[in-house]
């Protein structure tokens, strides 16, 4: 059997963690979650995930620069990132062209959060 | 024919901007992807059998849909059920001037929405945009300069406010979201939990479920408070009360909302206890919302909430919490603004609680005053004239 593959969620807020941490696995698929957006860049390099969700609003740092920045690494250009985020969807729109993300998943959303996890990373 | 030399009195006809319209029939959830899809999109004027019959515009559809947890309840819904049915309508002769004084007169909200243009036989012809009325008059009064500057500063005022509101829409829908976000995925996960009897994490589950919850009632509260005051409903009920069991109620709510932080909560009651004759609730709100920020804004220390009677009732709430800068004091109490940056922020909130505040202190006739030093703490001031209220109440 191959390895299943690994999803991660930087958010910094606990009950959003959970929540779509339970959802995820509960698709086969291991996840591990960072729970602020500093040292994001190390632990991304580190755990090497299949796919990254990114929650916007955070203290300090907002997760659509850290999406950025995330980019900027040589390693991480190909890596599906996607902002995970209760904002309005026309700003999520404009940050996933400014950011350069994948594309953006609606927190609260749950058929579309196990949808498109499932699309990226096949089954 | 209207005379072209009296250039003020330029017929609207000439000014129209669009005549785009749509059905009154056609679906709220399909006017709001518009709305979504077209920035530039303010307005869309309703049309039946070529008469108008009301106004869809961007701002007050889109926060009627957010305030209501919209899609749910209207998204199948006609759109003619929550657009404007009242919309300013003029006729193609009358002229710039009267049509803009129609305009301003209109209540604050309304003033920036589109006006709809008739023609002989009540038949819609187009719509005008009020900016653009306001530019074209500063234009046509050039000969006054100041003039001039006048109606160029109105139409930027307006654009302004229109900035603010729309952020404030961006941040109250994230606010909203983000608990219903969490209710959602903890009901979802634990019913999937539950089909397989794996209940081990359900006591987890179920605090933070029931704290979503409640972060999710304060958001609605507030906002339904801010329509209510904005919308002039807030009236004043005066009872009497006991203000020492007012504090200990505030006290009781308070513990709460401190939890594992290091923080203390003093009351000061005066001494006899007194019974106030007075609006019981909205002065338990003002309290519980200075206090709610002292506790929210202090990482440590002592909140000291007290209250005095003179022939005033005097109450004051006193932290040691992260201060607030000088530059930033006159911004506090405005609605839709907040001191941290909305993606970056530490703390939850939709910036309302202190606007409400003051609102509220206002209603009973009363003042609010502020003091702070960064780092160091805060002290809110609240004075509501007693006895005052007393004889006008009894009076009456
Ligand atoms: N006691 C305080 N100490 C420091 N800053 C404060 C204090 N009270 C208010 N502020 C600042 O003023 C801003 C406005 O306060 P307000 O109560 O209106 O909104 P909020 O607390 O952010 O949200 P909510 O609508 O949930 O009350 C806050 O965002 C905060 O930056
Ligand atoms: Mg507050």
């Amino acid at each position: 059997m191959k390895k299943p593959k690994t999803v991660m969620i930087i958010d910094d807020d606990e009950r959003h963690l959970l929540t779509a941490k339970g959802l995820i696995e509960a698709l086969g698929y291991i996840v591990e979650i960072h729970n602020s957006p500093f040292r994001t860049t190390e632990k991304v390099l580190k755990i090497k995930p299949d796919m990254v969700l990114l929650d916007v609003n955070m203290p300090a740092l907002p997760g659509d620069r850290l999406c950025a920045i995330l980019r900027s690494e040589p390693d991480l250009e190909d890596i599906p990132i996607y902002l995970y985020s209760a904002n309005d969807e026309e700003i999520l729109r404009k940050s996933v062209k400014q950011f350069q993300a994948d594309g953006y998943i609606c927190k609260g959303n749950v058929s579309a959060l196990r949808l498109r996890v499932q699309q990226v990373l096949g089954d | 024919m209207i005379e072209r030399s009296v250039k003020d009195n330029l017929p609207v006809r000439e000014l129209i901007t669009g005549s785009e319209s749509i059905s009154p029939d056609t679906r709220v959830s399909i006017l709001a992807e518009r709305f979504y899809n077209e920035p530039n999109l303010d307005s869309l004027p309703l049309v039946k059998n070529g008469h108008p019959c009301g106004l869809a515009s961007r701002g007050k559809i889109l926060t009627t849909l957010a305030i209501r947890f919209g899609f749910a309840l209207y998204g199948r819904k006609p759109i003619s059920v929550i657009a404007d049915t009242t919309p300013l309508v003029v006729h193609t002769d009358d002229t710039l001037n009267e049509v803009l004084g129609q305009a301003m007169a209109r209540s604050f909200n309304d003033i920036y929405d589109a006006i709809l243009v008739v023609d002989d036989e009540d038949k819609y012809v187009g719509w005008l945009s009020v900016k653009r009325l306001v530019i074209e008059q500063g234009n046509f009064l050039a000969k006054s300069i100041v003039q001039r500057e006048l109606a160029i500063s109105k139409a930027v005022e307006i654009e302004k406010l229109d900035k603010m509101k729309t952020s404030f829409m961006a941040h109250v829908t994230h606010e909203l979201r983000s608990p219903i976000t969490a209710i959602v995925g903890f009901a979802e996960l634990m019913q999937m939990r539950f089909a397989r009897q794996q209940l081990e994490d359900f006591p987890k589950y179920l605090s933070l479920l029931s704290s979503s919850s409640q972060n999710l009632r304060s958001i609605v509260n507030n906002i339904l408070d801010l329509s209510k005051i904005e919308a002039g409903r807030m009236e004043v009920f005066n009872e009497d009360f006991s203000l020492c069991e007012l504090l200990s109620e505030v006290l009781e709510t308070c513990k709460m909302l401190v939890g594992e932080k290091p923080l203390s909560i003093e009351v000061d009651c005066p001494d006899p206890p007194a019974t106030l004759y007075g609006d019981r609730i909205k002065i338990h709100q003002i309290l519980l919302n200075l206090a709610s920020n002292a506790i929210k804004y202090s990482d440590r220390g002592i909140i000291v909430i007290s209250a005095k009677m003179t022939d005033e009732l005097q109450l004051t709430v006193k932290d040691t919490g992260i201060g607030i800068k000088k530059t930033d004091l006159q911004r506090l109490f405005s609605a839709f603004d907040q001191l941290e940056d909305a993606k970056t922020r530490r703390h939850e909130g939709t910036g309302l609680g202190l606007n409400i505040t003051k609102q509220l202190v206002q209603l009973l006739g009363g003042r609010i005053n502020v003091e702070s030093t960064f780092g160091v703490g805060s002290r809110f001031d609240v004075i509501i004239p007693q006895n005052i209220q007393n004889i006008v109440q009894e009076a009456s």
